[in-house]
């Protein structure tokens, strides 16, 4: 049918199928600002404004916009002349990976339209369709107020201050630079693998299975393959059979080697049964009906805690899998570690606590669902673009299962929407590639958002089983954690994870002896992955939930027991080295611990002294909002890791330019979180130039150099001691070429402001420096690489307190306020770093009290989408405070240490701890729901 | 995914409601297309859009029991919450339901008449205008007519008709002292109701003279609660009154449990808001 409307104020005639959404017709348009990110109507990345209104663009018929005027991001303002908004958003960061930026500003520009002054209330209530992952929403609406208030400009980096650190005077670190490709994302030119235009692409597809353990007697493809636009079915008997594990990790992989490309078992719901290519996504999706396929249903093992009983269902039967603890027991890794004598310590305890916690399955959720482009180019040479954290993992594994050279493949990441962990996976690309290889076509694979939620990578459940001894005076002599860790249908992480369960978090509080065990079982439920936390998120739940009961037992304040505990500057942790990444770790000694200044810093920034001093002696909570609300405040500590030691290795290559730039190229992965832009600050403070004359290109297996990608908390510590170390090469070339064009001694030169100068007073601009070097005499392309791995992991400390109220009759919580202090050692960059933790701490938060991956009795998950599966809205989130404490780490690059994941770890325990400070409620089962809530409020009524 | 062969744009609702019945093949209406939109299953041969029939309008009318709220069905929420219109103690349970609906976004394009005649979760409207004693007027094939709102969910095999389109939303605001207030619950403040309770309560003299509350959340179709209804009248405005009219509902509602909560935790926040809306209500007067 012929729509007319206007896009953007100019007019525009389209002939569109009847039932096509405007999001597809802007898009095919070329209006890529527009995205693609849930097709329900519930996360906002395709909103537009609809005669001067944000609505979501999936959600409307085209036919239904007839004479009307749509504007989308990029009527707002283009990269020459942003919006005020934009510029705003811009100057403060405030867009991380971008995806759902452009729907906010959108709905921001309508918000200030209709109402130029709005109150936060408004604002957030303006927002409050627009889900994002990264931000907390924070920087959005607080760039939002500040053009309301007419006080655009006055956050982020003036360009004046000079940042001083340990006696540095910096003049690119330790600023909040914008970010390198953040004109790009918030006027949506940023380009995502959905945005490549590929010519002749096909569909593809994935056929799934409805059962939860079933064996495929026999697939027909006739059907299918019959329907005209079809050009490829692939099932078990089509592909090669290459046992593999699916977690981008390091080679040779800690992980079992338990999945193949297509299998003929299925092992969830949701399992890859076949894979189509096709014309259209709706002939993919009748293909995939089209497919007959007979299954022998096997009986499933959906609880964890049979999985290992005697004659359960044998989950992974097959006979070339590897690498697998017991698969006749469905047990996938087993972890048992012990540090000094903890049963002679339990005898000697004067007490002994005991409690069980559990911890739900969630999903990261990123804005991006996970997605993947592949094609062969005039080479003949298999390209992937792709959403994802590891390219040069993808690379070895696409490689490897589809039985090509390494040499044979290029794996590219361009912008992504949000990961968290649940792209540290090949999920599409090895699957992607074989229709390409065998259709020789373009293939390109999204997964939709119920695909997302329950067949991409989730967080393990885990069963907690947490034990402490303690001497009379409180001094801990032993502590066991014991782990029931769900792993799901495959093994990805099934080790890894629970492994920093217990070695991230037993540390934190010194003991005289330790164990950790964990039985990491399969079970016929979704894939358990890495998500932001990685295992450690779980466990500090169980132990600063602890770490407050067993306070409020022994009659100490919780504040003062946990840092009369917590590990010091000069410990050695006592697990480090006994647990690593499927093998033995590292001797880690604690060289910098920033933990009561963060305690501090939260204390001041929340009603932690005032709402103590208005308690009432031996009742729980204060009055809160309303008749049936009670106050609570509580808190909590963690410590985490920089990077993988002795695993992760990143590596950079800096070249010069005439005119004085640079190229950066680096392997690392930015996911949103900034790390182009820090890496380049970096680059710039050694070679004295702005952060503007480095120009970064990162995560092309072709182009870049290596780097195991962005996990672990290591991309600033690992990939930013890489750039350092090539930086310092280039300089000291130029350094050279500038004492020959000086005549001055090399040693004596300094980089910095542009120019490099002599102690004479003689200095020269860097650009004629690497003019000359290219040009004069001597006609060299400065260009260095360097890579870096280190046996350092030194932790990041965090403390936070939770004010939440709870409604007593309802049991629902609401969290009116959250601070969160980290101590990252140097902040490269404070605004992205406090950008950091507000996504953490927002996600936490889901973790918390909302976000839970519900299933039926035959495994099927029952929430997959976004209205069910409860994200936190920008009006559930309060105005998180991000606060930074500095120490320097001496073996980080300028003193810097990880942020990215600690903020996830405090907040459940510190919401656990604010819900029994206000009702007297102890709740050690995620998430908090109003109904978990309400029974703990009644039982403790009833006793 | 949508595989639409036509979608029509009909300039009234006699035009509607003829090409739903005369076209070929499987066919609905489409209002804000919030619900069809997405999840509209690839069979259906043709939607009938109604943006232009003419159907976006709230207006007083004059009646001869004391005027009428009229909402067009293609009424947007979000103009529906901002409507002069609505702004009075008795209409109140309205502008508290459509202001707190889904997001900007969703209130933007759905529309009352989509949220009255949907019933794939608990909608918030349809508790309100319940309370309220709402009718519907359907426009079928031999032209418009009334019907209760009550009826249309009690009894919707026998007065809904195929083809029959929900064209207007009225509601009497001749009732002097008339007051309501809408409440709900949810796993979030942004979420599908978990359960949600409208109550309309008149108080004279002291006495409350009539009430009615109407909950959504604890049955497939709204639930009119007609035994706490019987309780207050007659009763003094009193907290204690209005938590035994929940304590009445807690205990004879029968909920089903689903994903989002479980039919205890229902039938217990069943009680607590409609105590929490008569309250509300009563305080407005």
């Amino acid at each position: 049918m012929t729509v007319a409307f206007t896009v953007n104020d100019r007019p525009v005639e389209v002939d569109v199928p009847p039932g096509e959404v405007l999001l597809d017709t802007l898009r095919g348009l070329g209006f890529r600002g527009v995205k693609d990110g849930c097709r329900a109507g519930d996360c906002g990345s395709c909103a537009v404004l609809l005669d001067g209104r944000p609505v979501a663009s999936c959600s409307v018929l085209t036919g239904q916009a007839e004479g009307c005027s749509i504007t989308t991001i990029e009527g707002i303002g283009d990269p020459a002349a942003p919006h005020p908004l934009q510029k705003e958003f811009l100057k403060r960061s405030a867009a991380q990976c971008g995806y759902c930026m452009q729907g906010m500003i959108v709905s921001a520009k309508a918000l200030l339209d209709a109402d130029p002054h709005p109150t936060e209330k408004a604002i957030r209530a303006g927002l409050s369709g627009n889900l994002c992952r990264c931000t907390g929403y924070v920087k959005a609406v607080e760039a939002i107020k500040a053009v309301a208030d007419g006080k655009a400009g006055d956050a982020g980096d003036d360009g004046d201050a000079a940042p001083e650190h340990a006696g540095e005077r910096y003049a690119s670190v330790g600023r909040s630079v914008e970010k390198t490709e953040g004109l790009g994302l918030v006027t949506g030119r940023a380009r995502y693998t959905d945005d490549f235009p590929v010519e002749g692409m096909l569909y593809g597809r994935i056929k799934r299975s409805p059962h939860a353990h079933a064996r495929i007697k026999s697939i027909d493809t006739s059907r299918a393959l019959a329907l005209p636009g079809v050009h490829c079915v692939l099932t078990h008997e089509d592909v090669p059979r290459v046992p593999f594990s699916t977690a981008g990790q390091n080679c040779p992989e800690p992980s079992p080697f338990d999945t193949v490309m297509l299998d003929r078992k299925v092992r969830f719901v949701g399992d890859r049964v076949a894979a189509v290519a096709a014309e259209t996504p709706v002939l993919a999706e009748k293909a995939c009906a089209l497919i007959d396929v007979e299954y022998e249903v096997l009986p499933p093992v959906l609880e964890p805690e049979r999985a290992m009983d005697e004659g359960a269902p044998v989950i992974h039967d097959e006979d070339d899998s590897t690498g697998i603890e017991d698969a006749a027991r469905n047990l996938a890794a087993k972890i048992d570690v012990e540090v000094g004598d903890v049963e002679n310590g339990f005898t000697s305890a004067a007490r002994v606590f005991e409690h069980e916690y559990s911890v739900q399955y969630i999903q990261a959720t990123p804005t991006e669902a996970h997605i993947s482009l592949s094609y062969l180019d005039e080479k003949d040479r298999l390209v992937v673009i792709t959403s994802t954290q590891v390219p040069f993992h993808a690379r070895r594994i696409v490689a490897r299962v589809n039985g090509l050279p390494i040499s044979r493949v290029r794996v590219v990441k361009p912008r992504i929407g949000g990961a968290f962990g649940a792209k540290q996976e090949v999920v599409l690309e090895d699957i992607c590639a074989a229709l390409t290889l065998r259709t020789r076509r373009p293939v390109k694979i999204k997964l939709d958002r119920g695909e997302e939620l329950y067949a991409s990578r989730t967080r393990h459940p885990q069963v907690i089983h947490l034990k402490t001894g303690v001497a009379e005076d409180g001094r801990i002599l032993a502590r066991q954690m014991d782990v029931l860790c769900n792993t799901g249908a495959y093994g990805a992480h099934a080790l890894t994870v629970p492994s920093n369960t217990g070695s991230k978090t037993l540390p934190l509080y010194r003991s005289e002896s330790l164990r950790y065990t964990c039985d990491s079982v399969y079970t016929n439920l979704p894939i358990a992955g890495a998500v932001r936390g990685y295992g450690a998120a779980q466990g500090f739940f169980a132990v600063d939930s602890q770490m407050d009961e067993i306070a409020h037992a022994l009659g100490r304040d919780p504040v003062e027991y946990r840092l009369a505990n917590a590990i010091r500057e000069g410990d050695r942790d006592p697990i480090a080295e006994h647990v690593g990444e499927g093998k033995s770790g590292f001797e880690r000694i604690i060289r910098t611990n920033g933990l009561a200044e963060c305690w501090e810093r939260v204390r001041e920034a929340t009603d932690w002294d005032a709402w103590h001093a208005s308690l009432t002696e031996g009742t729980a909570g204060t009055p809160g909002s309303g008749p049936f609300v009670r106050r609570g405040l509580g808190m909590s500590l963690a410590m985490h890791g920089s990077g993988i030691p002795g695993d992760d290795m990143g590596a950079a290559t800096i070249k010069a330019n005439e005119d004085g730039s640079f190229h950066l190229l680096i392997g690392a992965t930015d996911l949103g979180t900034g790390s182009d832009t820090i890496l380049g600050q970096m680059a710039a403070e050694i070679l004295g130039v702005p952060p503007k004359a480095v120009h970064v290109y990162s995560s092309d297996t072709d182009r870049t150099p290596f780097d195991v990608g962005a996990y672990a908390s290591s991309t600033t510590y690992v990939s930013g001691g890489a750039v350092v170390k090539a930086a310092e090469q280039v300089r000291d070339r130029l350094l050279y070429h500038a004492s020959v064009m000086m005549g001055e001694d090399q040693t004596k030169l300094v980089c910095a402001d542009g120019r490099i100068a002599a102690p004479s007073g003689k200095s020269v601009p860097i650009e004629e420096v690497a003019h000359t070097a290219m040009y004069g005499d001597e006609k060299e392309q400065i260009s260095y690489s360097a890579s870096n791995m280190t046996f350092e992991c030194p932790p990041p400390f965090a403390a936070a307190v939770a004010d939440v109220e709870v409604d007593v009759e309802t049991g629902r919580v609401d969290v009116r306020d959250f601070a969160c202090a980290i101590d990252c050692g140097f902040a490269i960059n404070p605004a992205l770093a406090e950008g950091q933790i507000h996504g953490a701490v927002s996600m936490g938060l889901g973790y918390a009290l909302t976000e839970e991956m519900v299933f039926d009795k035959r495994g099927r998950m029952l929430n997959a989408n976004l209205l069910d599966y409860k994200i936190l809205t920008a009006v559930d989130t309060p105005a998180i405070k991000a606060i930074l404490v500095t120490t320097d780490e001496p073996t980080g690059p300028f003193g810097a240490k990880s942020v990215s994941e600690i903020p996830v770890d405090v907040v459940a325990p510190a919401i656990a701890n604010a819900i029994f400070a206000a009702t007297g409620v102890r709740l050690r089962e995620l998430p908090f729901t109003p109904e978990k809530v309400l029974a703990g409020i009644e039982t403790l009524g009833g006793e | 995914m949508l595989d639409l062969k036509n979608l029509y744009r009909p300039k009234s609702p006699e035009e509607a409601v003829r090409t739903l019945l005369e076209t070929e093949g499987t066919g609905l209406y489409v209002a804000g297309g919030t619900i069809v939109v997405p999840t509209g299953s690839p069979s259906l041969d043709y939607l009938v859009d109604l943006t232009d029939a003419g159907l976006d309008y709230v207006r007083v009318e004059d009646t001869p029991d004391g005027g009428a709220l009229v909402i067009g069905a293609m009424t947007r929420i979000a103009d529906l919450a901002t409507s002069p219109e609505l702004a009075s103690p008795t209409l109140r349970a309205i502008i508290e339901a459509a202001a707190d609906m889904g997001t900007h976004t969703t209130r933007n394009r759905a529309t009352v008449g989509g949220n009255v005649f949907a019933v794939h979760f608990p909608s918030d409207l349809p508790p309100a205008f319940l309370a309220l004693g709402a009718s519907i007027r359907l426009q079928g094939t031999d032209g418009p007519r009334d019907v209760s709102l009550e009826d249309f969910y009690a009894r919707r095999s026998e007065v809904y008709r195929r083809g029959d389109l929900i064209v207007e939303i009225r509601v009497s605001v001749g009732h002097e002292g008339l007051a309501s207030a809408f409440e709900k619950t949810g796993r979030t403040r942004v979420d599908v109701a978990i359960v949600s309770c409208a109550a309309a309560v008149a108080v004279s003299g002291g006495t409350i003279e009539m009430a009615r509350v109407v909950l959504n959340g604890i049955s497939p179709v709204p639930y009119v609660a007609a035994d706490a209804g019987a309780y207050l009248a007659g009763k003094s405005p009193t907290e204690d009154v209005f938590r035994e009219a929940g304590r009445l509902v807690s205990e004879n509602v029968s909920p089903r449990g689903d994903h989002r909560a479980s039919a205890d935790y229902r039938r217990k926040v069943a009680g607590v808001m409609t105590a929490r809306a008569l309250s509300r209500a009563a305080g407005a007067v």
